[in-house]
């Protein structure tokens, strides 16, 4: 029932009460009129048989008059053989009813010479015949007809028998027993006795007609029936032997009351007539036989039953109606159901543009709108999903945002220790450089920088943890775990390192600045996750080792891939070196060795291509002002510089002043009037010597040259 | 009234014309080996013959190379007088009536003795207050005739019962309708029609004559003497025959019952299948009552004399006939 369709179970339910309802009311109809028809066929059946039982009755009594009257005349008259047959004569044409009638004497009362004596009168055809009847061959003494009035005492009626002389008739002989005074007692006589063929009877119970198949039945003092439709019974089978044959012990119980003189109707099961009936049966008074009337059950009830084949054709009708409409209806109802199932799995399989009609009925219509509805917001989530996950990716890499992606436990806070190498990369002098440009030119410098840088962190598979301004901080090893990260990401920052050519071609090519940039790698223990709160998540490292890498970064100068003794350790097989820097570090005593890597051997071959860092002695030195910055604010500017070397990518500058080693600086190139010319140069002291006259020779690093300055050392360096 | 005389002796000449047409076929058809015998049972048809009929119908005479003719029985052909005309080469009767016969000079002898035990009963209603045979004291009882009187005034006896006894007719109305208070009966038959009657068996006090010491054995099939001595082979062939016909019967009783129905409605018996079926059942333990004492068919010498006894003690017999010319076993070993 519960995977059937809306229409089967509202069929079912539906149809189901509906028919129970109906039976019900209509069993009570059925029964309640077949009660009634039950009362008044009871009151039929009764009339019925009795009337039958009188008609037989009236047979039976005038039958008896004429042996009631010989007997009585013979206690009184004493008769000759003559008289006797005289006597006999006048009652056969008394009752032609007879068949026959005689008077037996007990043993030599009639006759003193004879023990028999026994005038018999009996109709053959239309004539009287007279016969004597006693003897060897027919010993009255001991016959049925005979001896129970004798000792009974009492006139009655004989079980019913075969005449197979008279013609194969049924026969019942009514005796009357007749006493004398012989002295002073009252004795037996003799017994008349008279033969009455059943004939008539017989045909009076079977006259009687009952509906279609209705009739009656005769049965005698024993229960044996005398006449029957099944001729086969008749003088056969008893209501007891039937009732043995069929196994009815309350078939016998009927016998036995009716035998008894009892009168009943009661109803008899289908086993033992064929089909069900009702059954009225009453006592002949007279004989003690029993007339039964049987009622087929289907007759007596015919029109209760039509009705009720009526009523459950109508019945039919209307359930096949209602079936009809509920199937209409509830595909009706379930048709946008349908169409909404329909819609729902193309849903399932990506279709977020599919919709229903928001028709039907009330609840239906709000249902499909409410569909739409999710449709629409379905789409509208997935393409900000989507484009969450494209510009995620931007930022993120693809392998961390399929992690978030596939595995909700790698979005919980909290965090792991892991081995990790770290890339901080940053532009030298970059603020410097382009806080007087124009905004978009910002960007666009800065995106053709950043995007290169990305792309190829991202092919490395780098995990990308902060992009602040030029600034880039991005770790190789987690979430998922690589072997080769410490060699794989010197390689990677040698690409980077490699890839400025590029870039600055590019930016020479727009008449933007030259861009240098340095870059640390850092091998250590850090802390990975999930950083942030549930609000806004990195995936980001936590550590010593970061900030440890933030300060070898400051010690790169431009172009330069600068590596920590940890990562050193890790990939001195493979790299060449091209020198060392000490580096005295914040928190560490003593100076610590970084490396300053040139390349890297199979499986990533990545050289860079040495720089000239030639500087030439000029003839005639530039004058120059220096200002030496910390974060960015000057905070010390020393006029009156020389430039004694000079070269594409750094100076020597005799100074009067104390400047401190890595400190960073910014050179102003002077004009011959002593005004400063357009263009800027950043750089980063990387020596400091003390020179003659009491002045310091410094040497600077060039770590940014806008275009306008890089003309003037061109030209300086042609004279 | 006239039913009993007339009935059967207009039935009589029809069944003549047919015996005598069987006569001529069997004359045309029969073979120089197979004899031809006659056979009359000692009342109408019904089951109390049912190994007969079947013996015939399935051929158990023929096989043997014996022709039978079944004669129709019934109350004006008894079967002694049969035999002792030469009417019936052989008969069944009560071991009482075979006795009575050739105590009178009858020169009957018992070939088979089939019913070992006696149906004999009387039955009287308990309305009529008789519970006990004490009861039956000073009350009226039917009698049947003289063969079946002596087990019964040996039951008197017994009890030191007087009673008045009434002449007991073919019919059981004269109980029925309470001229009598007690009637003879027989187990396999009148005790049948009575609850056919509408009499329940607890209507009903039933003393079993055998169950108070007086088993005497019943059917038995009985030929002259002259007759077993001339054709000892056809003696044996009959016996043989009647005996495979009674183990079929009991074995296939409803097939036995369709036979026994079939001689019935020949002969309009007014009877039912049903009384033929409990008068089968009945047989059955009365035939194989024989089952421990020996094969179906022998006559136990105490048994004959108990039955003689009570006839001699009831004046109905003078002499008992002697045991060993009475009975003559088919199977003695000289002609096995």
């Amino acid at each position: 029932m519960r995977n059937k369709s809306l229409a089967t179970q509202l069929i079912v339910f539906v149809l189901s009460g509906a028919a129970a309802i109906f039976l019900a009311a209509s069993a009570y109809n059925y029964y309640a009129s077949k009660e009634g028809i039950i009362r008044r066929a009871s009151e039929n059946a009764r009339h019925l048989t009795l009337e039958t039982v009188y008609r037989i009755e009236v047979v039976l009594r005038g039958a008896e008059k004429v042996p009631l009257n010989l007997a009585a005349t013979l206690e009184h008259v004493s008769c000759e053989r003559d008289d006797l047959v005289q006597l006999l004569q006048t009652g056969m044409e008394h009752n032609k009813e007879l068949f026959g009638l005689g008077i037996a004497f007990e043993p030599y009362a009639g006759n003193p010479k004879s023990k028999y004596f026994m005038p018999y009168c009996f109709r053959n055809g239309d004539q009287q015949q007279l016969k004597w009847l006693g003897g060897d061959s027919y010993q009255y003494f001991g016959l049925d007809w005979y001896q129970i009035p004798r000792e009974l005492g009492r006139p009655l009626w004989s079980a019913p028998y075969f005449d197979e002389g008279a013609g194969n008739i049924i026969m019942s002989t009514f005796s009357v027993p007749f006493y004398r005074e012989t002295e002073g007692h009252r004795q037996l006589a003799g017994v008349v006795g008279a033969d009455l063929s059943l004939s008539r009877l017989t045909d009076i119970v079977a006259a009687v007609k009952i509906y279609e198949s209705g009739f009656a039945f005769l049965v005698s003092q024993d229960g044996v029936f005398v006449t029957h439709p099944n001729k086969d019974w008749i003088m056969r089978e008893s209501m007891f032997s039937l009732a043995e044959a069929r196994k009815s012990p309350e078939m016998r119980e009927v016998g036995r009351d009716m035998i008894r003189g009892g009168e009943g109707f009661v109803p008899i099961p289908a086993s033992l007539t064929g089909k069900k009936s009702w059954f009225y049966y009453a006592p002949l008074p007279s004989t003690g036989w029993s007339l039964g009337v049987v009622f087929p059950d289907d007759e007596l009830f015919a029109d209760a039953q039509r009705l009720v084949q009526r009523t459950v054709a109508i019945a039919i009708l209307g359930l096949v109606f209602l079936a009809v409409a509920i199937t209409g209806i509830s595909r009706r109802i379930t048709k946008p159901l349908r169409a909404l199932a329909r819609k729902t799995a193309d849903i399932a399989h990506g279709d977020f543009s599919a919709t229903v009609p928001e028709t039907g009925a009330k609840e239906i219509a709000h249902l499909a709108r409410s569909f739409n509805r999710m449709g629409e917001h379905l789409a509208d989530y997935i393409a900000k999903r989507d484009f969450v996950r494209d510009t995620f990716g931007r930022y993120v890499t693809q392998e961390v945002v399929k992690k978030l992606l596939e595995d909700k436990d790698a979005l919980e806070m909290g965090g792991e220790f892991r081995e990790v190498s770290i890339i901080m990369s940053d532009l030298r002098g970059f603020t410097a450089i382009t806080a007087d440009m124009h905004p978009e030119q910002v960007v666009t410098f800065l995106n053709r920088y950043l995007g290169k840088m990305i792309e190829i962190l991202t092919d490395n598979q780098a995990v990308i943890d902060e992009i602040v301004g030029d600034g880039i901080l991005a770790f190789f090893g987690a979430p998922t775990p690589m072997a080769d990260h410490p060699a794989r990401t010197v390689a990677c920052a040698l690409q980077m390192q490699a890839a400025m050519d590029e870039i600055n071609a590019l930016n020479e090519a727009d008449g933007l600045p030259y861009l240098e940039m340095g870059i640390a790698v850092n091998t250590g223990e850090v802390v990975v996750g999930n950083i942030g709160s549930e609000r806004r998540t990195k995936y980001s490292v936590v550590g010593a080792h970061v900030n440890f890498t933030s300060r070898i970064e400051a010690y790169a100068m431009g172009g330069q891939v600068l590596i920590s003794p940890d990562t050193y350790e890790r990939v001195r097989d493979l790299v060449q070196i091209e020198g060392e820097v000490q580096a005295q570090m914040k928190g560490v005593s003593g100076t610590v060795t970084l490396y300053i890597v040139q390349g890297i051997g199979a499986p990533y071959n990545i050289s860079l291509t040495a720089k000239s860092h030639v500087l030439t002695r000029l003839a005639h030195p530039l004058a120059a002002r220096l200002d030496l910055m910390k974060d960015k604010i000057v905070t010390v500017t020393i006029e009156g510089a020389q430039i004694s070397e000079l070269g594409e990518t750094g100076a020597r500058v005799v100074l009067q002043g104390e400047p401190e080693a890595w400190q960073d600086v910014r050179l102003h190139l002077l004009a011959e009037d002593g005004t400063a010319r357009p263009g800027k140069i950043y750089g980063k002291v990387t020596a400091v010597n003390p020179g003659a006259d009491g002045r310091t020779e410094v040497e600077i690093r060039f770590t940014s040259v806008s275009p306008e300055s890089r003309q003037v050392i061109r030209q300086a360096l042609q004279d | 009234m006239e039913h009993g005389p007339l009935q059967y002796s207009a039935l009589r000449r029809p069944f003549r014309l047919i015996f005598i047409w069987f006569l001529l076929c069997f004359a045309a058809v029969g073979t120089a080996e197979s004899a031809t015998v006659s056979f009359i049972p000692q009342w109408q048809p019904q089951a109390q013959f049912a190994g007969f009929y079947v013996a015939y119908e399935k051929g158990f005479y023929r096989e043997r190379g014996l022709d039978v003719r079944i004669l129709r029985g019934g109350p004006e052909w008894p079967p002694s007088e049969m035999l002792a005309q030469g009417r019936a080469d052989f008969g069944t009767m009560q071991l009482t009536a075979g006795i009575v016969r050739r105590a009178r000079g009858v020169k009957l002898v018992n070939v088979c003795q089939l019913a070992q035990h006696s149906a004999l009963m009387l039955i009287a209603k308990k309305s009529s207050g008789i519970i006990e045979p004490q009861d039956i004291n000073g009350k009226k009882v039917g009698l049947w005739g003289e063969d079946f009187q002596g087990q019964v005034h040996a039951f008197f006896r017994k009890y030191g019962l007087k009673v008045q006894t009434v002449p007991q007719g073919a019919t059981l109305n004269l109980f029925l309708r309470g001229g009598v208070d007690v009637a003879s009966a027989m187990w396999y038959n009148e005790y049948h029609l009575l609850l056919n009657a509408g009499l329940n068996p607890e209507d009903l006090t039933a003393f079993f004559l055998a169950a108070h010491g007086l088993n005497v054995p019943e059917d038995g099939i009985y030929c002259l003497e002259r007759t077993f001595k001339e054709k000892p082979q056809e003696c044996r062939q009959f016996v043989q025959g009647s005996i495979a016909g009674w183990e079929y019967a009991l074995a296939h009783p409803e097939e036995a019952l369709d036979i026994v129905m079939k001689y019935v409605d020949a002969a309009h018996v007014p009877t039912n299948r049903v009384h033929q079926q409990w008068m089968l059942e009945r047989l059955r333990t009365m035939v194989m009552a024989a089952g421990p004492r020996g094969p179906i068919g022998g006559l136990d010498p105490d048994d004959y004399y108990r039955a003689a006894k009570s006839l001699k003690d009831d004046g109905t017999i003078r002499e008992i006939p002697d045991f060993s010319k009475f009975y003559c076993d088919c199977d003695t070993p000289d002609e096995k």
